[in-house]
Formats: structure tokens, C-alpha cells, sequence
């Protein structure tokens, strides 16, 4: 793409977001929201400003919690996937635990998280990784299954043996797969960070937004979702140039077949 | 469609109109010329309906409120920040919260006005469990030890004055930040040696400690010195501005129901389990007998009325937020609160609920109460000065 279609691609996103930014502005004024409900922009601004000076060690806290959890739901959850695909025990004993995980509310898990593993931040990366992993597995059990059989056949028909047809064949097939539920994962990894944060913690967004919504400090809130959200759009477009390196023949096609 | 089948239609149509005229007219109730319909009313609670609240669903139950001509709905609370952004909005009409959650509010332009303190005393707490910690007498023995509490609450954000007020160091206890739910079993589970608490909210792990064999223990912060004002009912200024006679007549209906739950608590706990079963513990059945030992000071509920607030008690609670929240705005001690909505014939009211006869506490419970008899026996007193966390345990 050249730095004109580039640049044309980049201003959309950008200019939409000023447009409401500057609705928001006017609206709230024009209305007199008090702040207290919902600040205007501005105010919002103000607020960031004013909190940098401890901002960024809350933020350092709980990005590297958020990348932490994320990492271990890469490994674990492409491990289990694999396992549940190459094994009928997994397949028909551990899959159904990892679906009972799914429904069980986070928030009604996290105090027991704290109880068990105790004050520091291994329950909050573990209640990340719980969140996050889910979509890993389902989507590497989608990529390494969703293979045309004339593939395998192939594969047979030079003697492969079942661990080079997983190799050379399901692996490689399930890499877009794998990247799409990773996509998934990373904006879940930050919805854990905080949720854990929330629960137990002196430090981080999470903690910072439970203190600033009993100060009533609305704008202070707003400055940690707009961190929030930063932090979460960087370690997602991280994610899709991830995908875009490993996968260029999958995201050219993507772009060929897609609607707008 | 031929004339025949229109005809049949026309008369199903009929006939369906008929019956839900009907309907209509069996469930809507005409209003009688001449009578102002009731006035809609929602009281916000700060939290989820605990038995401390009996005295709201004995105003709804007794009718004290649709006796002011007021249709009242009761609603749970999310804490008193959130009830008191509620109030200003309008979402609710009434509300009960912390007074020092108010000067907060009021910091940030919420303009929401005290207008009746039903718990005079406050009921901030530490709690720590007795085997565990058998050298605590007062709060000097608390330096060295980890507390849980909620980040960001009132009683966290002022725990720093109460250790002040007793010459505590700070610097040497650690704050322990964690979630409601967490706070109890860390301290059970002795990975923090005490927690913050309110008396009241806190009082079922009282009991369930004891299940477990453990005494639980409460050091009421208002026993060593702790000034600020407790819970109280309040309303948004604009509610006052534009109808004062509303406000009256709720705090009408809300003294009965308050001085009811203060003659005859256990038929004031019997009418709150109509209307929320779930409350049925002992623990429940408890606080309503503590909260009444916590009302306004006798002198002054004989002179004034239960719910009459003090200028003093306001400034030392406005004072005290304004230092420990770094308050940038602070609130006028007059803003935050007024008696003009207590009866002025708080003494007819007393004694129209005085004649009520509720059955006794025998008749209500049978032979069995869930809670210990001893129990009852001591705290069946009347009022007066506010008991030490001790008494309680």
C-alpha cells in the first residue's frame, strides 16, 4: 500500500473520532451535563494531565500483567488445543472443563484467585490467562481441523507419516486461525488485567478507576478508560502486524475477498 | 375478503376489545374527582436491604407513608456515591447514605442535603479476629499489623484520622487493598491481620467466625474518639427548592417508621422479612437492636426528635474529609444538612405509633427464635450511650 492510501486509511479512523470528540464537547455543554455524570473532553483532558504523575507506573502494572496473562494463553492454550485435537481423552474429558471455565463469571472467581494464590500479582496474570486462553484453544482446534482431506491425502500419498502431516500440513494451515483467536485474546487479557485489579490490588488502572469512582472523580475515570483503551488499540494493531508478517498469504486473500 | 368473514372478523375484534377493556378496567382503579393522586417516590437505599433498613419497610408496610398521601418504592444501592450522583439526577427521590460519602458529594457539586441522621453515631470499624491477635486492646496495638480493606472507601480514606486521633503511625501499618468479598476470609486465612468494617455490614462474619470457633472482634472507631456523623437520610436541594412539602411529609412518614423500629424491633424485623425474606439471620435480627443503641442522643431525641443533627458533629465531619480527601472545594457546614423537615409534632407522631400493640416477640417467634435468647436479653435494653464495640461481642 503506498503512503498516500496508507495515509487516506489512517485519517478515517482519526477524523471520525475528532468529529465525536467535538459532538461530545458541544453537547455536554449545550446540555450542562454535570461532570460528575459525564465530563466533557476537556475536562477529561485535564484530568490525564494532571495524573501524570502517577499514571504511568499504574499503566506499567497493568500492561505487563496484561502481557504476561497473554503469553501464557499463547503457550497453554495452542498446547491444549493441539492436545485436544491429537488426543480422544482430551478431545472428550478436557474439552468440556474448558467450556465450564468459559460460562463461570470471572468476577464470582477472582476473590477465590486472591484466597488461593494470595495478594500479589500472580493471581491477577492467572485470571488473565483465564479469560484469554478460550479463544486461543478454539481457534487452533479450528485451524488444525479445518483442512481439505485431498491435503492429507496428499500428504499420504508421499508416506507421511502422521506427525509430518501435523507439521507440514495441520500447522502451518492453522497459523491464521491462531492469529485471529490471538486477536481476540489481547483485547480479553486487558478486560482481565482489570477485573483482577478491581478485586485485589494497590496498583494499576483497575485500582486507580475503583478509587476514582468512589471519589466520584468521573473525569479521573475516564482518564483511566482513555489509557485503558490506548493501551488496549496498540497491543491489538501488535497483534494484526503479527498476523500480517506470519500470514501474508492468508491477509492477501483476506483482502481480496472482503466486502468494503 | 367476502362480507360474510368480514362481519365475523369485526366481531372478533369487538370481542377481543371488550375483554381487554375489560382487563383495564379491572386493574386500573379510577382515581375519585376531588383527591390528588399519591405522590410516586422512590427511596434508594445505600446497598443491598439489610436489616438496619427495617425502619423504610415498616414506613412502606404501616401505611405511615401512604398516610402522607406518598406511594413509596424501596430499591438496593450500589454505595453511597452512587445513590448520592442517583439523587442529584432524580433517579431517586430519597436516599439513605454515609454523611461523610456527603461531604464528597458535595465537594463535587452533587448538591444533596442531610435531613434526617438515623444513625447518629458512626459505625466505622477494625476487626480482627481475637486468637489470632489476643495483644489488641486499642488502636496503639495496631501498628505493625496488615489491614484489608475496600479501596477508595470512606472508612479507608478517614482510617488515617483515626490513627491520628490515637497517636498511631501510619507508616507502620500496611493497607492491604482488596474487594468486599475477600476481606473476612483473608483475615481468617490470616494472610491480613485485621480489615476495615462497618458494625453493622460486617456483623454476619461475627457470626460466621464464631460457627468456625473464633471471636471476631470489632474496635468501634467512634469509642476512641471517631466524631463523625453515621448514616443519614437526605435529599437533592432541588427536591427541596421545588417541593417541600414532599420532603415533609416523607420525613413524617419516615419518623413513624423509625420510632416504630425503635419501640418494637422484633415486629419491625417480622414486617422487613415480608418483604425481604432473605435477611432472616441473626445478624440481621442484631444490627437493628445495635442501630438502636447508635440513634440521636436521648437529650436531644426527647428535645428535637430522632434524627436532629448538631453543627458541631457536621464541621468535625466536613473537617475531617476536607483534610484526609484533599478537598479542594469545601462544602459550607449549612449546605450539608437542615432540620426543618423534622415533625415539629415529633411527640404525636411517638405517641400514635406509642398505642400500636404489636404482638410480642413470643408470639411473633414462637418458642424458637433463630437467634440465642441471651442475645436478646441483653441488647432488649433502652437507649442510651452508645455501647463499646466490646459489649457487642
Amino acid at each position: 500500500m503506498d503512503l498516500v492510501s496508507r495515509a487516506k486509511t489512517t485519517a478515517k479512523p482519526v477524523l471520525f473520532i475528532a468529529a465525536l470528540v467535538v459532538l461530545w464537547q458541544v453537547l455536554v455543554a449545550l446540555l450542562q451535563v454535570p461532570d460528575y455524570l459525564l465530563p466533557a473532553p476537556s475536562v477529561i483532558y485535564g484530568a490525564t494531565a494532571e495524573g501524570m504523575a502517577f499514571f504511568p507506573n499504574h499503566i506499567w502494572v497493568t500492561f505487563y500483567e496484561t502481557v504476561v496473562g497473554f503469553i501464557l494463553a499463547i503457550v497453554i492454550g495452542i498446547a491444549l488445543g493441539m492436545a485436544i485435537v491429537q488426543s480422544g481423552f482430551f478431545r472428550d474429558a478436557v474439552y468440556p472443563l474448558l467450556v465450564i471455565s468459559q460460562v463461570l463469571p470471572k468476577v464470582a472467581i477472582a476473590p477465590l484467585f486472591v484466597l488461593w494464590f494470595g495478594y500479589g500479582l500472580f493471581p491477577k496474570i492467572a485470571l488473565t490467562f483465564v479469560i484469554a486462553f478460550f479463544p486461543v484453544v478454539v481457534n487452533t482446534i479450528a485451524g488444525l481441523t479445518a483442512i481439505e482431506p485431498e491435503m492429507i491425502d496428499l500428504a499420504r500419498t508421499y508416506h507421511a507419516t502422521p506427525w509430518k502431516v501435523f507439521i507440514k500440513v495441520r500447522l502451518p494451515n492453522s497459523v491464521p486461525y491462531i492469529m485471529t483467536g490471538l486477536e481476540v485474546a489481547i483485547t480479553l487479557c486487558v478486560v482481565g488485567a482489570v477485573v483482577a485489579e478491581f478485586v485485589a490490588s494497590d496498583v494499576g488502572l483497575g485500582f486507580l478507576i475503583t478509587l476514582f469512582s468512589y471519589q466520584m472523580k468521573t473525569a479521573s475515570m475516564f482518564a483511566c478508560f482513555l489509557w485503558l483503551s490506548l493501551m488496549g488499540l496498540a497491543l491489538y494493531e501488535l497483534v494484526v502486524y503479527s498476523k500480517n508478517l506470519l500470514t501474508p498469504w492468508y491477509v492477501k486473500k483476506l483482502r481480496q475477498t472482503r466486502v468494503a | 375478503m367476502s362480507a360474510e368473514k368480514r362481519r365475523i372478523a369485526y366481531g372478533i375484534i369487538l370481542v377481543a376489545v371488550f375483554i381487554v377493556g375489560f382487563a383495564l378496567g379491572w386493574y386500573v382503579k379510577p382515581v375519585p374527582t376531588g383527591v390528588k393522586p399519591p405522590d410516586k417516590v422512590v427511596f434508594g437505599l445505600s446497598w443491598i436491604p439489610l436489616g438496619y433498613h427495617a425502619f423504610t419497610y415498616v414506613a412502606l408496610d404501616k401505611g405511615f407513608w401512604a398516610d402522607e398521601n406518598i406511594q413509596a418504592e424501596i430499591i438496593r444501592g450500589y454505595g453511597s456515591s452512587e445513590v448520592l450522583k442517583a439523587l442529584r439526577s432524580g433517579g431517586i427521590h430519597i436516599s439513605e447514605f454515609d454523611s461523610s460519602t456527603l461531604v464528597l458529594a458535595r465537594s463535587q457539586g452533587i448538591n444533596v442535603k442531610a435531613t434526617f441522621m438515623w444513625r447518629d453515631t458512626s459505625v466505622f470499624g477494625l476487626w480482627y479476629v481475637k486468637e489470632f491477635h489476643p495483644e489488641i486492646k486499642g488502636p496503639k496495638d495496631l501498628e505493625g499489623l496488615s489491614i484489608a480493606t475496600v479501596a477508595g472507601g470512606s472508612d479507608t480514606a478517614t482510617f488515617p484520622a483515626f490513627l491520628a486521633l490515637n497517636g498511631v503511625d501510619m507508616n507502620k501499618i500496611k493497607m492491604v487493598y482488596v474487594t468486599e468479598a475477600v476481606k473476612f476470609p483473608m483475615v481468617m486465612e490470616k494472610k491480613a491481620d485485621a480489615f476495615l468494617g462497618y458494625l453493622t455490614s460486617a456483623l454476619p462474619y461475627k457470626f460466621a467466625a464464631k460457627d468456625k470457633g473464633y471471636d471476631l472482634e470489632c474496635m468501634l472507631w467512634a469509642d476512641f474518639g471517631f466524631e463523625a456523623y453515621g448514616q443519614t437520610v437526605g435529599v437533592s436541594d432541588e427536591l427541596i427548592k421545588q417541593n417541600p412539602d414532599l420532603v415533609a411529609r416523607l420525613m413524617r412518614g419516615l419518623y413513624k417508621g423509625l420510632y416504630y423500629t425503635i419501640k418494637y424491633p422484633d415486629s419491625a424485623f417480622q414486617i422487613m422479612l415480608k418483604y425481604q425474606p432473605q435477611v432472616n439471620t441473626t445478624a440481621d435480627r442484631a444490627t437493628i437492636d445495635i442501630d438502636n443503641t447508635l440513634r440521636t442522643p436521648i437529650e436531644n431525641a426527647e428535645k428535637y426528635g430522632y434524627g436532629y443533627m448538631v453543627q458541631d458533629r457536621w464541621t468535625w465531619t466536613r473537617d475531617l474529609m476536607v483534610k484526609y480527601m484533599n478537598l479542594t472545594v469545601v462544602p459550607e457546614v449549612s449546605d450539608l444538612y437542615t432540620n426543618e423537615f423534622i415533625p415539629k409534632d415529633f411527640k404525636d407522631l411517638e405517641n400514635s405509633v406509642a398505642t400500636m400493640k404489636p404482638a410480642s416477640a413470643a408470639a411473633i417467634y414462637g418458642s424458637a427464635p433463630r437467634w440465642s435468647s441471651t442475645w436478646l436479653t441483653t441488647y432488649s435494653k433502652p437507649l442510651e450511650k452508645p455501647l463499646s464495640g466490646e459489649a457487642f461481642l
